[in-house]
């Protein structure tokens, strides 16, 4: 108990402090500069909108008989990841490409590794889909399960402060406290979970947020968590909690 | 299961046209554009080199444009031409090839406005 009053009050610092700096929160494209902005809203220059009609195509041919209505299915976009718990365990957060590649998995009769490319090319569609939505985590109702996802929570919220890595920096130090500032060439934006997956131009092409998170871990020189780790994901559900709100600004271009 | 199309291509006419005046086309190629400098995920063998070498641009079956692409350009290429409108408009197509043969093409009617 003690612990979790002990992050709650670094998790408040961290607000309230990132609010001092600025008055309101922005999304990472307040950051890029004008050309790339240009770029992001001109699909005749996105190099995403190449994913979004691949992304359409298969919607179409796969999705469609189920999922009638693009929208309404988007609306996970803004809400995940989420507590799912299984007759075999008890359960565990999933994010949006988990459930892509969970239900591909079923109706195609074949596992399906989350970041294949038919996954994010969903995933893509779906978060462009979902753009202007505004940011609403779905919290298990159930008491134990509330539980297990609040300790999640607590779990993320403690990596986000924790020093790591060789050049032993937590995320907070950055993200909260640099915002604005260069790092190499680039503008440090806050940690705020509003457009994946990315394109990014240092990949030359779209990942997801585990693909993002696990750049920062390296960045930091840090032990790299594999794809698909509860605590990638824990982290994404702490980011996503503390954008609640804000505004889905669907696939993002980053440098 | 579904098929994606490898390498979806978006070609597209910016600009209101009108005879005399300048439209620009421009397009967008989904491709890796694989240098062949880069090592596999085992970090010995090299990714065989595999960048789109031609693409060629048609304006009513005339080429406008040939262009040689190098490994220096990056994946996902934006290729962009200026083109005077002619009296009656007409067919603007692209075709391209990369290194392993694969083809792509695209086309779009260019009606004055």
């Amino acid at each position: 108990m003690k612990l979790f009053a002990f992050i709650v009050t670094i998790f408040l610092f961290c607000v309230t402090n990132s609010s001092q700096a600025q008055s309101v929160r922005q999304s990472g494209n307040a950051f890029l500069s004008p050309d790339m902005l240009r770029q992001q809203h001109d699909p005749t220059l996105n190099p995403i909108s190449l994913w979004l009609d691949q992304g359409q195509e298969l919607w179409k041919s796969q999705c469609q008989q189920c999922h009638s209505s693009v929208s309404e299915t988007a609306k996970a976009v803004v809400q995940f990841p989420i507590w799912k718990s299984t007759l075999a365990s008890s359960g565990k957060l999933i994010n949006i490409e988990d459930q892509i590649a969970d239900c591909w998995s079923k109706k195609s009769g074949k596992v399906i590794s989350n970041d294949a490319t038919e996954i994010l090319t969903m995933s893509v569609f779906l978060s462009d889909a979902a753009k202007g939505m505004t940011i609403q985590v779905r919290e298990p109702q159930d008491v134990p399960m509330k539980n297990q996802w609040q300790e999640q929570m607590n779990l993320a919220g403690q990596i986000y402060v924790r020093r790591q890595g060789r050049l032993n920096l937590s995320c907070t130090q950055c993200h909260d406290q640099q915002i604005g500032k260069n790092l190499r060439s680039d503008v440090v934006s806050p940690a705020f979970l509003t457009g994946f997956p990315i394109y990014r131009f240092s990949w030359q092409t779209v990942g997801n947020l585990d693909r993002r998170l696990r750049a920062c871990y390296s960045g930091v020189q840090a032990s790299v968590p594999s794809t698909g780790s509860p605590e990638l994901r824990a982290l994404e559900l702490f980011l996503k909690k503390r954008s609640e709100g804000m505004l889905w600004d669907g696939p993002s271009l980053r440098r | 299961m579904a098929t994606l199309n490898q390498h979806p291509i978006r070609l597209n006419i910016i600009g209101t046209p009108t005879v005399g005046k300048e439209v620009e086309i421009r397009v967008l190629i989904a491709h890796p554009m694989e240098t062949g400098y880069r090592l596999g995920v085992d970090g010995n063998e090299r990714i065989p080199k595999n960048i789109i070498d031609s693409i060629l641009i048609k304006f009513n079956q005339e080429a406008i444009m040939i262009a040689k692409l190098g490994t220096g350009i990056a994946a996902n290429p934006l290729i962009s031409v200026f083109v005077e409108v002619p009296e009656k408009g007409g067919m603007v197509s692209v075709e391209w090839k990369d290194d392993q043969g694969a083809l792509g093409r695209a086309e779009k009617m260019l009606v004055v406005a």
